[in-house]
């Protein structure tokens, strides 16, 4: 992975490409290189759908070999939803492709002169640009399948639905799985739209011909790679509870801690979680034939992923995710598994993302739109965006702009980009992150609770105010540096309970590049890319007020346990203090 | 369903390896009978049937009437309990929640327990009979429920019948044979013919 691939979308004539070596970008990866390509190349008062805007895709540092768990992609760029910087990522099979093609980097740049629509094909041959006015107004799952009766079975793609041609700022980035499904999504904070500005329908990847990519010390990195998959295979979590049951495995205990946001964030217990969970889902999923076990990408050895069948054993979508099922069934006040599905396939076709077109629903039912609990309600809400009626724009445009469009005040929002399914009252160190990520209101930004292991950050007391704020800053380093390997943030369970698996993971990355890299090196990775993105949303117009969650968690207690969120902005504001 | 004092007997029998379908009915609720002022790891030792390992290595978060608990030994069973069990889970939330883990801080306050002066003026109560609702999750649930089922379980007969509804739109009842206070009752039907009050489950397995 020593090129990049440029792509100019703007010039007269014809989109324009060329390839380059990585340069300055040598050794980033996943979101390490798109913060660094976007804080660089991207006016940060540039319009996000602008020509001045860019998209970028890369693979983590082990794109495209044979380590496992390493092929998530990052997709980054100035997000129309928030305003700053962005990184999204993925699962499917294209971080895998376009490793073993050599790319580090894929850049849309420029901005057509019209609203013709393009596919890009990636090859090791080279890169062809076609007009895809065939493709227009088609969702992912229409467009993957033309996608592929032209190039065959073996390609993966990356596309947007009918909401990243409409630009809406809900809008994602769907990648192809195993199955050349576009299930897998970079889904937040409006990606979808820049790419669809930029005139991308799809971007089609052929790896025919190229290989995987070699380590420097093949012994070492075989070894290490062993060590690091039976570390997750014993971990409980990674090699027993995701498997059985998925992300949605959280639903119960998360509702009977009082942390389930319910009814748009009104009360912290749905009555219905028990019907929507995933003990509920992982029995439903096996009795219909579908998969409840199943890895979103070739290598993943944790496979929390599933194919959820109809009532008829007929494929409908991936296994809803627990945020998904979150999104639009307690927060929606809906409990049906079936029409959660639906809601689940109707967002990946028309390309938004489910926390966000949730939420959304959410805010609309709290404006009374409809009910909460009319599950059909919330399926023809979704076709509106499909549809792209008045209506439907404003909805695929997110909850914030949902939320003022209606003057409603309880919009569950940070720097506009919708909370996921953890209330932060209940759990005080999540609004922490929530309020001060550089990415809006974002659960996997202080994912990776690997921080304080092995000393690495230092060693807080987490039980005092200090120790919460800081263990959120750490959290959310060590997230930024996991989310540049390109594995999936998952692999934080494991290392976090077993220092020979945190170890093996950084023995892969060393053997695989030639380095040296200690625990501290792996936190001053996370560090700087952090730093980077403050100093673009800095340079944006951001300042700490934006560090914020909205004044209604501070005065709504959130019952059953009553708590509101007590972290104090003065606490807020230290969080990045060290930057 | 009137009669809130009612209890109906529900015996079912599934051919072997199909205990699926009963996949989150614990999440519902299991009422079990405990001595008050029990630990909650006396509970779950001697009402429930753990042993010290299994406590220890495999039950990942535990809730007391919603509020995590990190020691077990300092939480007392009270009137209308409500413990919930889960195995290890992922994510901030799940080390958040773990007993006795170095993330507990990102809660929102971290109660040490019930053992309250007031409590140990009740002293003299401890030990009468108490009926505590249990919650089993994921794992634990697969560990634990399959014994309590095929000895018998109380439900409220409202829970039981949310599960039951539940489970008969997603997929049927698929293979099984039921008997409602000892006569034979089709899978859509069971729920009307119980009362409003509670109900004892026993789930074996054997030929149809």
């Amino acid at each position: 992975m020593d090129k990049i691939l440029r792509i100019n979308m703007g010039p007269d004539g014809e989109p324009t490409s060329k390839t380059e070596p990585v340069g300055d970008y040598a050794g980033l990866g996943g979101r390490g290189m798109t913060s660094a390509i976007v804080a660089k190349e991207v006016p940060p008062t540039c319009h996000p759908l602008g020509e001045d805007s860019k998209l970028v895709i890369a693979p983590g540092l082990l794109g495209g070999t044979t380590g496992a768990m390493s092929g998530r992609s990052s997709v980054g760029c100035k997000s129309p939803l928030t305003g700053g910087i962005k990184e999204a990522n993925s699962g499917g099979q294209p971080a895998q492709m376009l490793g073993r093609l050599g790319y580090a980097a894929l850049v849309l740049e420029g901005r057509p002169k019209d609203d013709t629509l393009y596919t890009i094909r990636i090859s090791a041959d080279g890169v062809e640009i076609k007009t895809a006015t065939a493709l227009k107004m088609k969702g992912n799952y229409d467009t993957v399948e033309n996608l592929k009766n032209e190039y065959g079975d073996k390609v993966s793609c990356i596309s947007i639905g009918q909401a990243g041609e409409m630009k809406l700022i809900a809008s994602t980035v769907a990648f192809t799985d195993m199955e050349q499904r576009p299930a897998r999504h970079a889904a937040r904070g409006g990606v979808g739209a820049v790419m669809g500005a930029k005139g991308v329908k799809a971007i089609v990847i052929d790896d025919t011909g190229a290989s995987m990519r070699s380590p420097k010390d093949p012994e070492k990195f075989k070894a290490a790679n062993r060590a690091f998959v039976d570390g997750l295979k014993k971990h409980p979590v990674t090699g027993q509870g995701l498997p059985a049951y998925g992300t949605n495995v959280l639903t119960n205990v998360v509702n009977e801690a009082g942390a389930y946001p319910t009814y748009n964030f009104k009360t912290g217990r749905f009555d219905g979680a028990s019907a929507i969970s995933g003990e509920t889902q992982a029995e439903t999923i096996t009795a219909r034939g579908g998969k409840a076990t199943h890895g979103c990408h070739r290598g993943c050895v944790i496979r929390c992923s599933g194919i959820w069948h109809d009532k008829d054993g007929h494929y409908l979508t991936k296994q809803p995710e627990y945020e998904t099922v979150w999104s639009h069934g307690g927060n929606c006040g809906i409990n049906d598994l079936d029409a959660i599905a639906m809601l689940d396939r109707l967002d990946d076709d028309y390309g938004v993302d489910t926390i966000e077109m949730g939420a959304t629903i959410g805010v609309a039912m709290e404006a009374g739109l409809l009910e909460f609990g009319d599950a059909e309600g919330a399926i023809n809400l979704v076709k509106e965006v499909g549809k792209g009626t008045p209506l439907g724009r404003i909805l695929g445009s997110g909850a914030a702009v949902t939320g003022k469009a209606f003057g409603i005040e309880r919009v569950p929002v940070v720097k506009n980009q919708a909370m996921p399914a953890y209330d932060p009252r209940a759990v005080q160190g999540i609004g922490v992150t929530y309020a001060t990520s550089t990415m809006g209101a974002d659960h996997t930004a202080g994912y990776a609770v690997t921080a304080n292991l092995l000393g690495v950050g230092g060693n807080v007391d987490p039980l005092t105010p200090e120790g919460q704020v800081e263990l959120s800053r750490n959290l959310q380093y060590a997230t930024a540096a996991i989310d540049a390997t390109g594995m999936c943030l998952f692999v934080a369970f494991a290392v976090l309970d077993q220092p020979e698996t945190f170890q093996a993971m950084i023995d892969m990355i060393n053997s695989f590049h030639g380095l040296e890299l200690t625990g501290d090196d792996v936190t001053a990775l996370g560090k700087k890319i952090t730093k980077m993105e403050r100093d673009f949303n800095t340079a944006a117009g951001f300042n700490k007020t934006d560090d914020r969650l909205p004044d209604y968690f501070r005065k709504e207690a959130l019952a059953p346990h009553n708590v509101t969120f007590m972290v104090s902005d003065d606490d807020l504001d230290t969080v990045f203090s060290d930057l | 369903m009137t009669d809130i004092d009612s209890e109906d007997r529900i015996d079912m029998i599934v051919p072997e390896g199909s205990h699926g379908i009963f996949s989150g009915i614990s999440g519902f609720g299991f009422l079990i009978d405990a001595p008050l002022g029990a630990t909650i790891r006396e509970m779950l030792k001697e009402v429930i049937g753990l042993d010290d390992d299994y406590i220890r290595d495999s039950i990942g978060t535990v809730l007391y009437n919603g509020k995590p608990v990190d020691d077990m030994d300092a939480w007392k069973i009270g009137e209308n309990a409500s413990v919930a069990v889960s195995a290890a889970l992922p994510g901030l939330f799940g080390a958040a929640f773990r007993k006795d883990g170095k993330y507990a801080g990102l809660r929102p306050a971290c109660d040490q327990g019930n053992l309250s002066p007031d409590d140990a003026d009740r002293a003299c109560e401890n030990g009468k009979p108490t009926v505590m609702l249990l919650k089993l999750f994921n794992q634990s649930e697969r560990d634990i429920a399959p014994a309590l089922l095929a000895n018998g379980v109380r439900m409220s007969a409202e829970n039981f019948c949310a599960f039951w509804e539940n489970r008969l739109r997603l997929t049927g009842a698929g293979n099984i044979r039921i008997g409602l206070n000892g006569r034979p009752v089709v899978p859509e039907a069971l729920c009307t013919g119980i009362g409003a009050g509670s109900v004892v489950i026993t789930l074996q397995s054997g030929n149809l």
